[in-house]
């Protein structure tokens, strides 16, 4: 573009002058609706809430458990909408309740009604990579080291259980690597979303499903240590479809 | 310029004058100079964001500070400065100290701090900027207040840094518990801006070298099941900042309670903030009381011996219940030349 005028060029001139040493940078990310979801997940034991380090749990194969860590991802949340359609909502979320990590903020969806939500626990394959996660702490501690596969732990959870004479033991039930992405059952929800309102909903992950339907897992008799045996983390992926639910 | 018609000339001179005004000159005259100049903390690739302080923000005069303090006795009576104890030669750490109450313990190194958000074996301190508070007591410095605001107010180095870096015109001014709180702040910063990123296996991530077979057998070891290193001493810090009972004791009592004799929770019980393993070839000897001599010790301690009992950390048990890594001799070389890759020389220097 060629100034017309001296005033021009001048004009010019002050205005490129601003622009390049200003060095202001914008990013502006342009979202169809107004609109708010909010998750919060919650956990529970056999009903309870989540007490750490209590050996006061019971799962289905009778083992007497506690929990010390539940850390975990849930990735690429869908929304279903009335005529059965799905709004896919793109991202990872780390939870962990130790931390009060467990609230899950969505936006730009459409306004309306939406009767499900179905999500992956663990990180989508595009995503698992090593290193490609914010490196935040609670990222880097979930790794998956690189000698086996890289990635990220999709779920880790540890405690301790008594074995058969009474005596405590300690369990580590992680799982992680693409194949063991799980893949959660639909759950129906009633939300109406508006531009005017945040939305808020609840979930729940029931520890002892981890551990039953189809399979009873078994800490003694199974193993108390998943990380990297498939046979294991496949019991725990095929146990995980089903973990959550909406509360009553 | 030849080609410019007369009538442009003055447009060249404005906009000299527009750039003049737009853009920041590189040198500024030292007189219209205003400080403290801000610093940017350059961060390795991979590593997490800095535990910055929006109270006692990074500046250059206020690191200067902080490094001058750091190495000077000015603060003791006794000869003592930071790096008598925390000696570049061991990463900023020393063998073994023992406190007036009878305990001996491994000094942690101060090594990449500026990512930390606990400090010491037991997380006793959780903020890097009163991290040095109590170094001024008679069992560390020793320091004598009538004398430290003495040396520090006549020495003309230290009185422009404290007034560039905290606008401190005469540290007579403070009172002591004011004057150790900026010292601590000061060398806080100068913490924060130590990063160490360039041992030969940042180097290997860099892909700028490779490691040699010893070496890359240890890094499998060290990152599988084989070695199950990684859950706790977690890359690119190599610690989870975390507190873990690694089952090193099998009775809990004095310092060997760590984490409880903060907290009070049983469930803390033995429990230590994961040590970083970056540079651990030069900070023998090693756990929270210096019991380990070597890396062999540690590497045999973790392989066959590690303590049973209700309190140790489930990590700590592996497949069937075993606590045993069952690690040939090969394999224990070969994790430990792992772990000397781990050693960044340029930053004891």
């Amino acid at each position: 573009m060629k100034p017309k005028s001296p005033w021009h060029l001048l004009l010019f001139i002050g205005i490129s002058a601003m622009i390049f040493s200003c060095k202001k940078t914008e990013t502006s990310t342009i979202e169809a609706y107004k609109t708010n979801l909010q998750i919060h997940v919650s956990h529970r034991v056999g009903g309870l809430n989540l007490l750490y380090d209590t050996i006061k749990y019971t799962n289905l194969a009778g083992n007497k458990y506690s929990l010390t860590l539940l850390e975990y991802y849930i990735s690429e949340i869908s929304l279903r909408k009335e005529d059965n359609s799905y709004v896919n909502c793109q991202g990872s979320f780390y939870i962990n309740p130790a931390l009060n990590q467990v609230n899950i903020q969505l936006s730009g969806m459409a306004p309306g009604r939406y009767t499900g939500i179905k999500f992956y626990i663990g990180i989508t394959p595009l995503n698992n990579v090593f290193g490609v996660l914010e490196a935040t702490t609670e990222n880097t501690n979930m790794q998956w080291p690189e000698p086996l596969g890289g990635g990220y732990h999709f779920l880790k959870m540890e405690g301790r259980y008594l074995d058969s004479t009474n005596i405590p033991r300690g369990f580590a039930m992680h799982i992680g690597s693409n194949e063991m992405l799980i893949q959660h059952q639909i759950i129906p929800v009633n939300l109406e979303v508006n531009e005017q309102n945040i939305c808020f909903t609840n979930l729940v992950m029931e520890v002892n499903e981890w551990f039953k339907n189809p399979y009873t897992y078994n800490f003694e008799k199974d193993g108390n240590y998943t990380m990297a045996i498939t046979p294991l983390m496949n019991l725990l992926k095929n146990n995980g479809y089903d973990v959550f639910s909406k509360p009553e | 310029m030849m080609y410019l018609a007369n009538q442009n000339k003055h447009i060249i001179l404005l906009w000299v004058a527009v750039s003049l005004v737009a853009c920041k000159a590189n040198e500024t005259p030292e007189a219209a100079k205003t400080y403290p100049t801000p610093y940017t903390l350059e961060v390795p690739r991979g590593f997490p964001n800095p535990k910055l302080s929006t109270t006692n923000p990074l500046t250059v005069e206020g690191i200067e500070l902080g490094k001058r303090l750091y190495n000077d006795d000015i603060l003791s009576t006794n000869g003592r400065s930071c790096t008598s104890c925390h000696q570049p030669i061991n990463s900023y750490s020393s063998p073994l100290f023992t406190s007036w109450s009878g305990i001996t313990y491994s000094v942690p190194p101060h090594i990449n701090l500026g990512f930390k958000s606990s400090f010491n074996w037991d997380g006793s301190q959780n903020s890097l900027d009163t991290l040095g508070m109590g170094d001024f007591e008679p069992e560390f410095f020793n320091t004598d207040p009538v004398l430290l605001f003495k040396r520090l107010s006549e020495h003309p180095i230290y009185s422009d840094l404290f007034k560039k870096a905290y606008n401190i015109a005469n540290v007579n001014d403070l009172t002591y518990h004011e004057l150790k709180k900026k010292i601590a702040m000061a060398i806080a910063q100068y913490l924060r801006s130590r990063v160490s990123a360039n041992s030969k296996f940042d180097q290997f991530r860099r892909r700028e070298v490779l490691l040699d077979n010893l070496e890359y057998e240890g890094y499998v070891i060290f990152f599988s099941e084989k070695g199950d290193c990684f859950h706790c001493h977690t890359e690119p810090l190599f610690t989870d900042q975390q507190f873990h009972n690694n089952g090193v004791s099998n009775t809990y009592t004095g310092f060997n309670r760590g984490r409880f004799a903060i907290t009070g929770k049983d469930a803390d019980m033995g429990k230590f903030l994961t040590p970083t393993l970056r540079n651990i070839s030069l900070t023998a000897p090693y756990m929270h009381d210096g019991r380990f001599k070597t890396l062999e010790e540690v590497v045999d301690f973790y392989d066959s011996g590690v303590h049973a009992n209700g309190y140790v950390d489930p990590l700590m048990t592996k497949t069937n219940g075993e606590r045993e890594l069952l690690l040939t001799p090969l394999q224990k070389l070969q994790l430990i030349a792992f772990l000397k890759t781990l050693t960044d020389i340029g930053y004891t220097q």
